[in-house]
């Protein structure tokens, strides 16, 4: 899975890392289980801060879609237990989505068929 | 055959190599995966001014490859050393810049098209495939500690054999070289840390290449060590051995770069095969746009990326990130060490044409020849003879040129000698000065001779 990093981006850089990995999860890119670069090894490849890798790889982690264990390194979860609740920020954020579409005039049929592509 | 011609036929073995390789580098620059090291989309490349650009790029390259291979042949013929020195560091420095400059040249033109043309797409996005980033570094320290350990022995050796008396200088010669053997590992650590470019959207195929170009970088710094570690054992025994040792270090140093330009070549033909394999795969991902990070599209400039060394937009080396505090460094040092080659020219030149002068003031002799200055008290001198032939000498420090020798010099099986004369003149002194032997010579024998009459005078009134 390739990882595109906008350096000059309003969206800081461990949260561009964190939304991809959680984006190439959601869309079968990154397999269950998948083993995922060390903190040193990414930061090294991406030739920046490991600071910034561990704090994208500790959110991950926190949110449930990674787990890490010493011996292994950083693995994508074999069974993502999530409730079928989304988080409140990511609620809100849905929230400004929509109401952005529907002041550009997008209707509900419309707005479902946007989402289609994105759920697969 | 004098100095100069034999410094001008090391000259020529080592460095002509390196005229033939810019040019071949340099001449396929506009069709690598950069257009003279700005990005350019692969269709853009076929247009008029483009062409146009490359077409004055490869007219001025192979002028100024033919003139520069036409004109250090006369070289060898100048009598002068220092002359024949400067002119071919001045040759060097042009047969790696001024091809460099019509490449910066034709990189600005590019960049002007782009703009003009709004071709230009800057994006700032550096693309990182995670599985590329999981492989493993290819250089291991145990693959490189057999050359690093027989490396260091004869280091060792060296500062156990070469102690006191001004010996020592033959100690750091073997460890410089040494410790080259080191330097080529940190390097090897340091290309096998370098981002490799993610060349398209399958995991499986950047990793490949990613391995491939690691696997090529880490056999050459390999090579490089092994071939360091022998030559540090001939220097060893070179300086053991000292009544071969100038000629044993100068074969031996034209073997060394014969060697490791051989290496050289190979890797770059090893990683032409490879992008040219991976070719075909290659998508629009290899070209981030940011060549506002790239100076000339030589120098690579970006603060916030932590990488010491990149991957070059030209050729198939690698170059340091001018925004890491060490890539600054080692630009910083490379560009003093350029400096310093005209500085050395200048001073080269002055030190053989200034004429070396030996006079005798207030019972005192003084040699002196610009930043040269021995003062020996007549009553300090314990023995003199006349010298007419001089014996075969070893220089340890200072300079050694066809009409003039100064500094620290080694007599073999005789000891380290303070050296100050001309060697074309036909007298010379030898004075014994508390243990400390001095070989010394005045502009001609005539000056020489009137200094032998005052230490004569002086001996006689002693007694």
């Amino acid at each position: 899975m390739i990882i595109a990093i906008n350096e000059y981006s309003d969206v800081p850089i461990y949260l561009q890392i964190r939304n991809q990995i959680v984006l190439g999860i959601s869309d079968g890119r990154l397999a269950p289980g998948e083993q995922l670069p060390t903190v040193r090894g990414l930061a090294e490849e991406m030739g920046i801060n490991s600071m910034t890798v561990n704090k994208a790889y500790q959110m991950l982690k926190q949110e449930g879609y990674i787990y890490t264990d010493r011996r292994n390194g950083a693995k994508v979860r074999e069974r993502l237990e999530f409730s079928n609740e989304l988080p409140a920020d990511t609620k809100e954020m849905l929230q400004r989505v929509i109401s952005e579409a529907k002041v550009r005039g997008i209707t509900k049929e419309d707005f479902y068929k946007l989402c289609e592509p994105f759920f697969g | 055959m004098t100095t100069s011609m034999i410094m001008s036929i090391i000259f020529l073995v080592s460095c002509y190599p390196i005229l033939l390789a810019m040019y071949l580098i340099l001449r396929n620059s506009g069709n690598k995966n950069y257009c003279f090291g700005a990005t350019l989309k692969k269709e853009l490349r076929n247009d008029e001014d483009v062409k146009e650009i490359d077409a004055e790029f490869r007219k001025r390259l192979k002028w100024s490859t033919i003139l520069l291979a036409v004109i250090p042949i006369g070289f060898p013929f100048i009598p002068y050393f220092s002359i024949s020195m400067s002119l071919w560091m001045l040759w060097i420095l042009a047969i790696c810049f001024l091809p460099m400059l019509w490449f910066a040249i034709a990189n600005g033109k590019i960049k002007e098209l782009k703009q003009k043309r709004g071709w230009s797409e800057e994006s700032n996005v550096s693309y990182t495939d995670l599985k590329t980033a999981s492989v493993p570094g290819k250089v291991k320290l145990i693959t490189f500690l057999p050359a690093l350990v027989l490396s260091t022995i004869p280091m060792l050796i060296a500062f156990i054999v070469f102690q006191g008396h001004g010996y020592e200088v033959f100690g750091w010669v073997v460890t410089v070289f040494g410790l080259c053997t080191y330097l080529f590992y940190i390097c090897a650590v340091w290309t096998d840390r370098q981002k490799i470019t993610v060349i398209c959207e399958d995991s499986d195929t950047n990793m490949n290449y990613a391995r491939a170009k690691k696997q090529v970088w880490k056999n050459y710094s390999l090579a490089c060590a092994w071939i360091n570690t022998v030559f540090t054992w001939c220097i060893l025994l070179f300086m053991l051995q000292r009544e071969w040792a100038i000629s044993g270090v100068i074969w031996g140093s034209l073997i060394y770069c014969v060697f490791i330009m051989v290496f050289a070549g190979w890797i770059v033909k090893k990683i032409f095969d490879i992008n040219k394999a991976y070719e075909p795969k290659r998508t629009v991902l290899d070209a981030s746009e940011d060549d506002k990070n790239w100076i000339w599209g030589l120098m690579y400039y970006n603060k916030n990326d932590r990488h010491y060394m990149i991957e070059s937009r030209l050729g198939t080396g690698t170059t340091v990130n001018l925004g890491n505090k060490a890539g600054m460094a080692t630009m910083i040092l490379s560009a003093a060490a350029i400096l310093a080659i005209p500085v050395l020219s200048v001073w080269m030149i002055l030190a053989e044409f200034t004429p070396i002068q030996v006079t005798v003031e207030n019972d005192t002799i003084i040699c002196q020849q610009l930043n040269v200055d021995y003062k020996i008290p007549l009553e300090d001198i314990d023995a003199y003879t006349t010298v007419t032939e001089l014996p075969e000498m070893i220089k340890v420090n200072g300079s050694g040129m066809d009409n003039l020798l100064i500094g620290t010099f080694e007599v073999y099986r005789e000891g380290m000698f303070e050296v100050f004369l001309n060697p074309k003149n036909d007298l010379f002194i030898k004075l014994t000065v508390d243990e400390q032997v001095y070989y010394i010579g005045g502009a001609d024998d005539a000056t020489t001779q009137e200094v032998l009459n005052a230490i004569e005078e002086f001996q006689k009134k002693d007694m």
